[in-house]
């Protein structure tokens, strides 16, 4: 189910809404998280309900390991050496191994047989998050103290299809409080608000901007010659939807959990803005960048073992982070390419230090927004020859050139003043990056902090809801829903 | 609370009013009619072109799906006709169109036929029809129908009502704002006749829109034992009565509604309608309940083409011999309807065609 369907909006939400509050006013908290497991379940299986089981088989598989990891003393190594290796060979089986298979058929001429199974959506979520958790739990010989918190922790359905990857030490004491009295307006104000935000980026802005974006990748992948001002309107079209898109569907699931009096961790914050690709990984994905870095980069080594030990451990953790988005040599391309961008950062910081100033901002943005959208191209595109022409045609080799349609350059124009001088939309709930998770229901929030009168933000709202629903028809998928 | 009430109901009531004037908000008919550019479904703007700014003569149009227009070769026909000196009572030469758009829905022939009706004077329009009248609305309704339209439409039962009435206030802001700059989205201000695709557009051979061909040429013979397969699985599947008998009008309601609203224009302007009797391969010989068609015209029943397995490129569409016996066919089947607006005159040459078609097709490339 997308959270930009008819159906989200204005049959499943409802009635899960009803149903939790109706519980949590009358203080039964377990009813109204098993409301939640169920709706979230419900919510997973809408699309292909074969993989229910997988899911909650994986659920009940994390929680008992991390049981025995927290108990079983002379085991527990064991324990947790196989909740890891399941949880990769689970994701490995269901998105790898057709990929693997196929290469090694190429090069060696094997003839390994392909199983062509449909991808388990959020796999490469639900298996990060909770690798983490066994991670910690092996740690700390602490587990969930309870299924339900764990299954939520997991399973709801906010975050579950594409992010954030939560992690459970901030997740596992909200869910704990989570199902009694009444909660704040204020909280369900600013989720209603923040949701509506996020809905109006996806279905207005990254929707018409795939319209744009599209046409060019597909004609790259058919093998036409695209003109210079053709490739980068698309290339530029793909890197505002693809902002807007993750940024909407961050929104959404962040407004959707405050709805539930849940507060998500920031994943997203104006990365466009970012000054340099050190910044932009602070910004952009911001759980996966911290899962990466604690789960991969660390244990690599991190920056321990000197300079070319950093830099190599940058590059391979980059590249496998590439490699998660998807089973395909262009993401792995994109993801080794930002590796790359990493290296070369940290080696110009090394050499120059820091640039300070107005006129560096302003570059270091410039610099970084356009390395960005040049490795979006090879993320999007079908295959490595469609990114190889798509990169040749932004560089000038491509074909006759032909002007850009004047909507498709006001749309991204739009969407650059959007992503480059407005303030986010969590920055106007004012939505606070990091919190104590006991204060969570607690802190305020306001939908809208701009300094004009409340009638107004909620008229400006109710203006954007309604752009949106009108666009709803026809939804787009959202491009996370893919990892 | 009552203040996040009250806030929340001032949204409600902005967006509300949002979605009702993007519904009101006004835009060139033009556009609108050019504006669906995907595959086939693109000759809606030839479609309105041809009824609006083609002075060439429109004596006979076929409305249908694409049975009519994979089967039928309009200029051909009109040749035909010439050959066997079928002219108008006046004597004038008879000029046949095909308006036909594929998939299936009553409600977009109403739409055509309105359209044609209500600009150009015709003498004959040929309604394609089935073994039985499709439950379904045409999924392009909503891109060519008036606003009225669109609020009006029978809701019981009506599988495309709350569809089509959800797409209204994206449909009217979108035509609204390429109707600012037509040329900006690829579309004409006015009629260009060196952008057209010609008085006739013969899909018969190869599907196309402006100038690009989507189909290779249309000569696939679908493999008899196949043929006989697929029909049979089709027939088995067949269900006239979804909701039981009982429920038959209520079940076409919708059909009923929009055939019989043509059948009246049709009368009103004195217009003439034939119906053509042109199912999938391997369907009954005859409609299942022929009450609607009944004294509201003739209808040809190509029975010898529909028979014949090497004229079918798959089980509902005639390949280009089979069109080009069907073409025929229905030429020489024409004088026998006893049209009051067609008489027979010695046999003479073909009429003038109007805009010749374009010369050369381009491959559809993706």
């Amino acid at each position: 189910m997308l959270f930009n369907s008819a159906e989200f909006i204005f049959f499943f939400l409802p009635i899960v809404i009803s149903l939790y509050w109706a519980m949590r006013l009358r203080s039964r908290g377990n009813a109204a998280k098993l409301v939640l497991v169920g709706s979230s379940l419900v919510f997973y299986g809408w699309w292909d309900p074969r993989y229910v089981p997988v899911m909650i088989l994986t659920v009940c598989v994390n929680y008992a390991v991390s049981i025995l990891i927290e108990r079983d003393d002379k085991r527990r190594m064991i324990w947790f050496a196989g909740a890891i290796a399941a949880n990769l060979g689970l994701l490995s089986f269901f998105k790898y191994y057709d990929f693997a298979a196929t290469n090694l058929n190429n090069h060696f001429g094997w003839s390994i047989t392909l199983h062509h199974f449909a991808l388990p959506l959020a796999i490469s979520f639900f298996t990060f998050q909770q690798i983490a958790y066994i991670v910690e739990v092996y740690k700390d010989r602490k587990a969930a103290d309870s299924f339900i918190d764990y299954s939520l922790f997991v399973m709801f359905f906010p975050h579950l299809i594409a992010g954030p990857i939560t992690h459970h030490k901030e997740m596992l004491p909200q869910f704990k409080k989570a199902g009694h009295g009444a909660l704040p307006p204020a909280v369900a104000a600013a989720g209603l608000a923040v949701f509506v935000i996020g809905l109006a980026k996806k279905v207005v802005v990254a929707d018409t901007l795939a319209t744009f974006a599209d046409p060019a990748f597909a004609a790259a992948g058919a093998g036409r010659a695209l003109s210079a001002a053709s490739a980068w309107t698309g290339s530029l079209a793909y890197a505002f939807q693809i902002y807007f898109d993750f940024s909407g569907y961050s929104d959404m699931a962040i407004g959707l959990a405050l709805l539930f009096g849940i507060r998500l961790p920031v994943n997203f914050a104006s990365p466009y803005k970012a000054t340099s690709i050190i910044d932009f990984w602070r910004r952009w994905h911001i759980s996966l960048s911290r899962f990466l870095r604690a789960y991969l980069y660390i244990p690599l080594g991190g920056n321990r073992h000197g300079t070319v030990r950093q830099y190599a451990n940058l590059f391979a953790t980059m590249a496998i982070g590439g490699l998660w988005h998807g089973a395909g040599w262009t993401f792995i391309a994109w993801g080794a390419l930002h590796g790359l961008y990493l290296v070369v950062n940290h080696g110009w910081r090394r050499v120059f230090g820091e640039a300070h100033g107005r006129a560096a901002t302003l570059l270091g943005r410039a610099a970084t927004f356009a390395a960005v959208v040049v490795a979006w191209v090879p993320f999007r595109a079908p295959t490595g020859d469609a990114a190889t022409a798509m990169l040749a045609a932004m560089a000038g080799f491509g074909g006759a050139s032909a002007s850009p349609s004047g909507p498709a350059l006001a749309s991204i124009a739009a969407a650059a003043a959007m992503a480059f001088l407005a303030p986010n939309s969590l920055e106007l709930a004012a939505y606070r990056q990091r919190l104590a998770p006991a204060a969570a229901e607690a802190a305020p929030l306001a939908p809208c902090r701009l300094r004009i009168p409340r009638p107004v933000a909620a008229a400006a709202l109710g203006a954007a809801a309604a752009l949106a629903l009108a666009m709803l028809p026809d939804p787009g998928v959202f491009l996370y829903f893919n990892f | 609370m009552w203040r996040v009430f009250r806030l929340v109901g001032i949204g409600a009531a902005v967006a509300l009013a949002a979605l009702a004037a993007m519904v009101l908000l006004p835009h060139d008919r033009y556009v609108r009619w050019q504006a669906m550019k995907v595959e086939a479904f693109a000759r809606l703007g030839w479609i309105y072109e041809r009824i609006h700014f083609d002075p060439t003569p429109i004596d006979i149009a076929f409305i249908g799906t694409s049975h009519t227009l994979n089967g039928v070769d309009a200029e051909a026909f009109e040749r035909h006709l010439a050959a066997a000196g079928m002219r108008g009572r006046d004597g004038a030469c008879l000029h046949a169109v095909n308006l036909a758009i594929p998939s299936y829905g009553r409600n977009l022939h109403w739409i055509l036929a309105r359209e044609l009706l209500s600009h150009r004077r015709i003498r004959t329009l040929v309604i394609e029809i089935f073994e039985n009248e499709t439950r379904k609305a045409h999924p392009l309704f909503i891109s060519v129908a008036d606003v009225g339209d669109v609020l009006s439409a029978p809701a019981l039962i009506n599988l495309n009502y709350l569809h089509d009435l959800a797409r209204l206030p994206f449909r009217q802001l979108s035509l609204w704002a390429k109707s600012q700059s037509p040329r900006s989205w690829g579309l004409k201000e006015t009629m260009d006749f060196t952008d057209y695709d010609g008085s006739n557009v013969d899909n018969t051979r190869v599907v196309n829109v402006g100038g690009i061909a989507l189909t290779p040429v249309r000569d696939h013979v679908m493999d008899p034992a196949r043929l006989d397969a697929e029909a049979s699985a089709l027939m088995t599947e067949k269900n006239l009565h979804m909701l039981g008998g009982r429920f038959h009008d209520m079940e076409y309601a919708v059909p009923t509604y929009y055939l019989g609203r043509i059948l009246e224009l049709a009368r009103e302007k004195g217009v003439e309608v034939v119906f053509l009797y042109l199912p999938g391969y391997g369907k009954p010989a005859r409609p299942a309940d022929d009450r609607l068609y009944r004294g509201a015209g003739a209808t040809i029943f190509p029975d010898e083409v529909l028979a014949r397995r090497e004229y079918w490129t798959d089980v509902n569409h005639l390949n280009l011999h089979g069109a080009a016996h069907l073409t025929r066919l229905l030429a020489e089947r024409w004088a026998g309807l006893g049209l009051s607006g067609t008489a027979a005159f010695p046999a003479g040459p073909a009429c003038a065609p109007g805009y010749s078609p374009r010369p050369l097709l381009k491959a559809a490339t993706n």
